[in-house]
């Protein structure tokens, strides 16, 4: 049994507790980097050295050789971060819901004296105004005003819906990138990871970018990952797959001819069934929650157009004393717009605008006085005419204004649900994977008290040597 | 056991803190602004309740404001009756007079130049207008209802031959329009109506009678004055009825505007109910809020500070 065999220890040990030193040093270093996950050092002692000997039972059985460090392993829980990734995409979903709805509730601007309940209210109370003194030119001017007023806040609200829909569309187009670097990006690190698991070696930081990046993608789309036996991230999305070994699946977008708007198609052409995350709440959004809003305010434009046109073509104007219309078999149109597509362009007919006596207060010719026409069409304002005969014009919009508003809160209640549940998993990976300091300058205390013993054993054998070298025999 | 790591209590401090300054933003905003329902996501059923009240509000407004002004054309009315009414009794004073057989042709027709004055008053409180409507002319208001004499029919007073007729003679027509369709009908509440006109058909006859006691009188003749006290007797009751008509709408529009202004009172009431925030409430509800965010402060600020290197020499 040689001194060297001591020194070889104490060596191995001061290696061995420097490499422990070193991996604290990387965990503080990291205690902040995002998706980091703290690693951890395991140390075994090494081979034990039997002892050559002709007369076993004479000495003890083994030496021990030292200490070793059998791997640098990073703590992380898969099943946590499979919980994880399903409520990011949730939260993603929610979020992105609320955060439309919220920017659909600004341009409606309810409630205030200045939204479009207020505008069609005054509407039909303009008409009682000129019901009162049908033939005063300031009644007829001020409910020609008050009906631009309105038709161009109905076709306002009708564009910036349009444009909230066309922004969501430039959103999935640059949530469709963000898929697709992402993919490229995961891919890239299979490679990587595969390489340095060939030779032996544990990829923990790669591993943990890698983790980082489908924790983005999760908040991004709806997706299920799985590391494969060659430490290879399989994703899929909507059961196509997205990232395999040595594959990546591209996502595109190719435009709608009948919607306006972009769908989701894979490299293959075939469609791509998107389940959740932020990429499904805004294409709810774009195709069904905006694209419904829209519709409503069609409906009640239509409405609006239909039930006091038909009804002012009966009445006779302040002009025409004998027969009203300009085209005998119609009478005048008191708005005009596009047929399906009343709510981005009714306006004001050309003839009101032309003329304010147009319109038709009279319900009998050659009466200046009589106004039975306007207080028909401002009793417009209670007939049940919206939803199959159950509502009313005023009811029907208030309806979109309280449906926009359940979503809303819907939307708000579920996020911030959604956003505690992400914590508190966030929490619970970080128990597992976070970065103690104190754990870790404690673990440095250690290791450099570890380091320092051993230093003290390497000078011990030192003067061993000594002693044996230079104090010994016929040298001296 | 469970590890806690600083960087858990750096996250969740900073998720609290966000989370309690936003509840303190949104007690601010709402005691800034006055208004607990800012958007519809605050609270759906209550910004369509507050929407619908605020529509009840502005019809209730419209219909007080259309209540006012047909009192006013009703007023006008009134005192143009008022005016022809009184002018008939004074005509009815002069027929008596008239009638009396001792009276001569010269004093007759003295007093049918007074008749002739009250004709002049009748008519022109018959032709009242109200900012540039004709109160009697039914719908055609543009039309003045009496201006036009009908062409004098044929002489034939019995106070006989001889006798001139006097110039301008003739009986009165009515230009405007009556029936259904000549009925101003106004709303004083969702679909109730109540018309606010009265036509001048309904004056013609004692109109008419005027003219004929005026005649009467500057022809000289008694007799026909005397047999002039029963149509203008007539007259006399007609116009006193459509004043009870008016007065009665009157009536209806005081009621109705009572009824209303209460309302008003009840719907501004429940809105702000509804709407407005109550300040006593929000106010404690922000002191409170204060003291959480403080407190969470003053905690964070203690527990992310040490760490064991604070300690290690």
């Amino acid at each position: 049994m040689s001194i060297s065999l001591g020194l070889n220890t104490a060596v191995r040990a001061l290696i061995t507790q420097q490499q422990a030193l070193n991996t604290v040093a990387h965990n503080i270093a990291n205690a902040n980097t995002p998706g980091y996950s703290r690693q951890d050092v395991q140390l075994i002692t090494t081979e034990p050295f039997t002892l050559p000997s002709q007369n076993r039972s004479a000495l003890a059985g083994q030496i021990g050789t030292g200490v070793t460090i059998a791997q640098i392993r990073r703590l992380r829980d898969q099943f946590l971060d499979a919980q994880f990734r399903l409520q990011n995409q949730a939260l993603g979903m929610q979020d992105a819901v609320a955060q439309g709805l919220h920017n659909v509730e600004d341009f409606f601007n309810e409630p205030s004296n200045q939204g479009l309940a207020n505008e069609i209210s005054q509407f039909f109370n303009k008409w009682r105004d000129l019901t009162n003194d049908p033939s005063n030119q300031a009644s007829r001017l001020s409910l020609r005003a008050q009906a631009a007023d309105m038709t161009s806040f109905i076709r306002g609200a009708a564009v910036q819906l349009v444009q909230q829909q066309q922004n969501l569309d430039q959103q999935v187009l640059g949530k469709v990138d963000q898929i697709n670097s992402l993919a490229q990006r995961i891919s890239s690190l299979n490679d990587q990871i595969g390489k340095v698991l060939a030779v032996g070696d544990t990829p923990n930081d790669l591993r943990d970018r890698r983790d980082l990046l489908v924790d983005q993608l999760s908040r991004i789309v709806r997706i299920t990952a799985f590391e494969d036996d060659r430490g290879n991230e399989n994703i899929t999305l909507g059961g196509t797959q997205l990232v395999g070994q040595n594959y990546v699946n591209t996502m595109k977008t190719q435009l709608n001819g009948v919607t306006g708007f972009r769908d989701l198609i894979w490299a293959d052409n075939s469609a791509v069934n998107v389940t959740g995350g932020e990429m499904r709440g805004v294409l709810d959004l774009r195709d069904t929650t905006v694209a419904g809003i829209l519709a409503n305010l069609n409906t009640l434009a239509a409405m609006l157009l239909n039930a006091v046109n038909a009804q002012h073509q009966l009445g006779h104007t302040l002009n025409d004393t004998t027969n009203n219309s300009l085209n005998s078999a119609t009478g005048i149109s008191f708005f005009t717009a596009v047929a399906g597509k009343e709510a981005a362009t009714i306006d004001v007919s050309a003839d009101i605008l032309a003329d304010p006596n147009n319109i038709a207060a009279a319900t009998n010719p050659n009466a200046p006085g009589d106004s039975g026409n306007a207080d028909a069409i401002a009793s417009l304002q209670f007939q049940l005419l919206m939803s199959g005969g159950t509502t009313t014009m005023e009811d029907f919009y208030r309806g979109i204004i309280s449906t926009l508003g359940s979503q809303g809160q819907q939307a708000d209640n579920q996020s911030a649900n959604q956003l505690l549940l992400v914590q508190h998993i966030d929490t619970s990976r970080q128990a597992i994977s976070g970065v103690s300091i104190d754990e870790e300058a404690t673990k440095q205390i250690e290791f450099q008290r570890g380091f320092e013993a051993a230093a003290r054993v390497v000078s011990t054998f030192d003067s061993m040597l000594d002693t044996l070298i230079n104090h010994m025999g016929a040298g001296r | 056991m469970h590890r806690v790591t600083q960087k858990m209590v750096v996250d969740n401090f900073q998720a609290n803190l966000n989370d309690i300054f936003l509840r303190l933003a949104k007690v601010q905003d709402q005691l800034a602004s006055g208004q607990k329902l800012r958007r519809p996501s605050d609270d759906p059923l209550g910004v369509n309740r507050a929407l619908s009240v605020r529509s009840s509000l502005q019809l209730n407004d419209q219909f007080l404001r259309t209540i006012d002004l047909s009192k006013t054309w009703l007023d006008t009315s009134d005192s143009a009756l008022s005016t022809i009414s009184e002018v008939l009794q004074r005509g009815r004073e002069l027929a008596v007079q008239g009638a009396n057989q001792t009276l001569t042709p010269t004093d007759l027709q003295s007093m049918g130049d007074e008749a002739a004055q009250l004709v002049g008053a009748a008519l022109q409180a018959a032709n009242t207008n109200l900012l540039g409507a004709y109160v009697f002319s039914g719908t055609k208001t543009t039309t003045k209802p009496f201006g036009d004499l009908i062409p004098p029919p044929p002489p034939a007073y019995p106070g006989g031959p001889g006798q001139p007729v006097v110039a301008g003679g003739g009986l009165y027509g009515y230009n405007g329009n009556s029936g259904a369709t000549s009925q101003m009908q106004r709303e004083i509440g969702p679909n109730l109506h109540i018309s606010i006109n009265t036509t001048g058909d309904q004056l013609v006859s004692a109109l008419n009678a005027l003219v004929k006691l005026r005649d009467d009188l500057q022809s000289g003749i008694s007799s026909a004055v005397s047999a002039d006290i029963g149509s203008l007797d007539a007259g006399i009751d007609q116009v006193s009825q459509l004043r009870a008509d008016v007065g009665a709408k009157v009536n209806r529009f005081d009621f109705a505007e009572e009824r209303l202004k209460d309302f008003q009172l009840q719907l501004t009431k429940f809105l702000s109910q509804t709407e407005d925030v109550d300040i006593t409430k929000a106010a404690s509800e922000f002191a409170l809020e204060q003291t959480v965010y403080q407190t969470a402060l003053k905690a964070g600020a203690s527990a992310i500070q040490p760490s064991l290197l604070d300690f290690l020499r």
